[in-house]
């Protein structure tokens, strides 16, 4: 009955729906849209390797007196590097950034220095594909030797093999050592435009301090990061002589700490964009009730009839709730499907911006379950007002009503 | 026990502070099987006492037994479930669901009642039977012609097996032979069925179908009389 309700007026049916569907869509987009980014950040940060913890200067509270905080040096460096302090720990490299002129013959061009650890390379599978890599006595007595990513390979020397050629980065001279192929790009710094040194190089011949901008801690497995994130933490404290925690100069930081974070900003930006979507299904929900109202009017004899055939207040109420919810989850199943859709495209085109990682399609099963649960409650909702107008209607005047 | 019994009943209709009474206090009583024919010029109120008897209104005061029933001690939804399992309605404008067919017209009254889904096909197909309108089953009820529309809704009002038919004017909107083929259904539902019919009318000729003819004049019984020369099946109806 109700099917057939709607099914007469077709094109009334589906105008009025419209509200819903956009309403739905919009819903589904923005909850899949939101994973979809979320998946791609968390795969980004997953590339980065697991476990992987970074200790940077400063709290991370943006405020002036970050700014002038206490580096991180060579010192703590070597606490941390004690293993009865720090446990669990597999890798740990210092990073230290320079940008500098980097010369070769008449050409030079600015780079990113990159100061780091022989365990750098394999913590961020920073192996060379040509030559060698430089040694940890390399590291431990600064040696002037360097690795060219492709772009500066290529600016550099063209097709021609740089291999024990030197090159001046500042006033330095460095010999090349060794050189990559194109690399997709990880978290922050492009390998391609980098060149690889080791950091006590870049901080004795071109920064002149003994500090870093990062420490990158690898932990021997994702159940162990929290551990030796706390003994990183409780080690540091140490150094720089620190008793109240809240006071920490520094920062340490796991995928976790980073995910939560991202999480908790996309859940703001998820609820937010939901409830401007709300909005829409307020809007469409006034449109089934207004139209409710209308089809009750139109079949006020028909109410009359039925009543008099013996139909109840209840029998009535539920015919037209009954036609309101079927509309409105009609719009719902519409509005899942345009929504899935549209977070398809959506998710092609952040593909084709973002060189970055590919971010997999996924509509969470929840989102699907709220477009109906919400299009079901909209249909009663806005249907019920029609629909006990309609069962108070008196037989006789809806019979009489011309 | 009278199938139907009305004591001093009374109805004022009242809008906008302004009282009509248009019944007055209406008293009689009609036995289970009876055909009665109830007269009236327009606004004598003969339509009111229908819709108080088939409990779609109520009387402002008096009171109204059906079956030994009392209205008064009756809630809304008791009315529906009276209307549904002992009463058939047959209006002058017939009241068939557009687009449907006569099938599911004749099932609309089932659809509230207490009868198990499996047996309405049966059901309806016996009542569109006994209006001689089989051939029409599955035909669309608003492409029908007056008289086959209301044989129609004669099937509807059939379905449930009720006790009492009440037809307001039900040759109303009909030609005279399409109007006589509808009488000649509701006596031989009378006759043979032993269902009580109640018919609303102002023309006499109608009303001769009737035992009896109670006529209402400005909202009081006039009179109520025995037919002498009741008109039968097949009489004809100026044929």
């Amino acid at each position: 009955m109700a099917f057939k309700a709607i099914g007469i007026n077709r094109s009334r049916s589906t105008l009025t729906i419209l509200g819903i569907v956009i309403g739905i869509a919009a819903i589904i987009a923005v909850m899949s849209i939101g994973k979809i980014t979320e998946s791609m950040i968390y795969n980004q940060i997953q590339s980065l390797g697991s476990g992987i913890i970074f200790v940077e200067p400063g709290s991370h509270s943006f405020d002036a007196s970050s700014m002038f905080a206490r580096r991180i040096n060579e010192k703590d460096l070597e606490a941390l590097k004690n293993p009865e302090k720090v446990h669990f720990v597999k890798y740990i490299a210092p990073v230290s950034i320079y940008s500098g002129k980097v010369t070769y013959g008449g050409s030079n061009k600015t780079y990113t220095i990159l100061g780091t650890s022989g365990d750098a390379m394999d913590m961020f599978d920073y192996n060379v594909d040509y030559g060698r890599m430089f040694t940890d006595d390399d590291v431990k007595s600064g040696t002037q030797v360097a690795l060219l990513g492709s772009n500066v390979k290529e600016y550099l020397f063209g097709m021609g093999d740089p291999i024990g050629e030197k090159i001046k980065i500042k006033d330095t001279n460095f010999k090349v050592i060794g050189y990559y192929n194109d690399r997709a790009q990880k978290g922050m710094l492009d390998l391609n435009k980098t060149v690889v040194i080791p950091y006590t190089a870049v901080n004795r011949y071109l920064k002149g301090t003994d500090t870093f901008e990062q420490l990158a801690v690898k932990s021997e497995s994702d159940s162990t990061v929290g551990a030796t994130a706390e003994d990183i933490r409780y080690t540091l404290r140490e150094t720089h002589d620190i008793d109240d925690p809240s006071k920490d100069d520094f920062s340490v930081a796991t995928p976790d700490d980073f995910m939560k974070q991202i999480g908790s900003v996309m859940a703001i930006v998820t609820i937010l964009l939901t409830s401007v979507a709300a909005i829409s299904l307020v809007v469409g929900g006034i449109g089934i009730m207004n139209i409710m109202l209308v089809s009750v009017s139109e079949r006020t004899r028909e109410i009359g009839l039925r009543k008099a055939l013996g139909a109840t207040p209840g029998d009535i109420s539920n015919q037209f709730l009954f036609e309101s919810i079927i509309l409105t989850i009609l719009g719902g199943i519409i509005g899942i499907l345009f929504g899935v859709g549209l977070s398809y495209v959506a998710m092609l085109i952040i593909n084709k911006l973002s060189t970055a990682s590919e971010a997999s399609f996924v509509v969470p099963p929840n989102a699907i379950l709220i477009g109906f649960g919400v299009s079901a409650f909209v249909g009663i909702v806005f249907g019920l007002y029609p629909a006990r107008s309609a069962a108070k209607k008196h037989p006789i005047e809806a019979l009489r009503y011309e | 026990m009278s199938l139907i019994e009305l004591e001093n009943i009374t109805k004022i209709y009242a809008s906008d502070g302004i009282e009509t009474p248009v019944l007055k206090g209406v008293s009689f009583k009609i036995e289970k099987g009876e055909f009665v024919s109830i007269m009236g010029p327009s606004g004598s109120g003969k339509s009111t006492i229908l819709h108080i008897m088939g409990f779609l209104d109520r009387p402002t005061d008096g009171l109204y037994r059906f079956n030994g029933k009392t209205m008064d001690e009756m809630s809304d939804v008791d009315l529906a479930r009276i209307r549904n399992k002992e009463i058939g309605f047959v209006f002058q404008m017939f009241f068939l669901l557009p687009r449907t067919t006569v099938l599911e017209n004749v099932k609309l009254p089932l659809l509230y009642s207490e009868v198990p889904e499996k047996n309405w096909q049966k059901l309806a197909e016996e009542a569109v039977k006994a209006v001689g309108l089989e051939h029409r089953m599955y035909h669309d009820a608003s492409k029908l012609s007056g008289g086959e529309k209301q044989r129609v809704a004669i099937a509807r009002a059939l379905v449930n097996k009720p006790k009492v038919i009440f037809a307001d004017e039900p040759t109303g909107n009909l030609d005279s032979k399409s109007g006589g083929v509808v009488m000649d259904i509701l006596e031989k539902l009378n006759d043979e069925d032993k269902i009580t019919i109640v018919l609303i009318t102002h023309e006499s000729e109608t009303a001769e179908y009737a035992e009896r003819i109670i006529k209402i004049k400005d909202g009081e019984v006039d009179s109520d009389r025995i037919v002498e020369n009741r008109r039968k099946i097949g009489d004809g109806y100026h044929k």
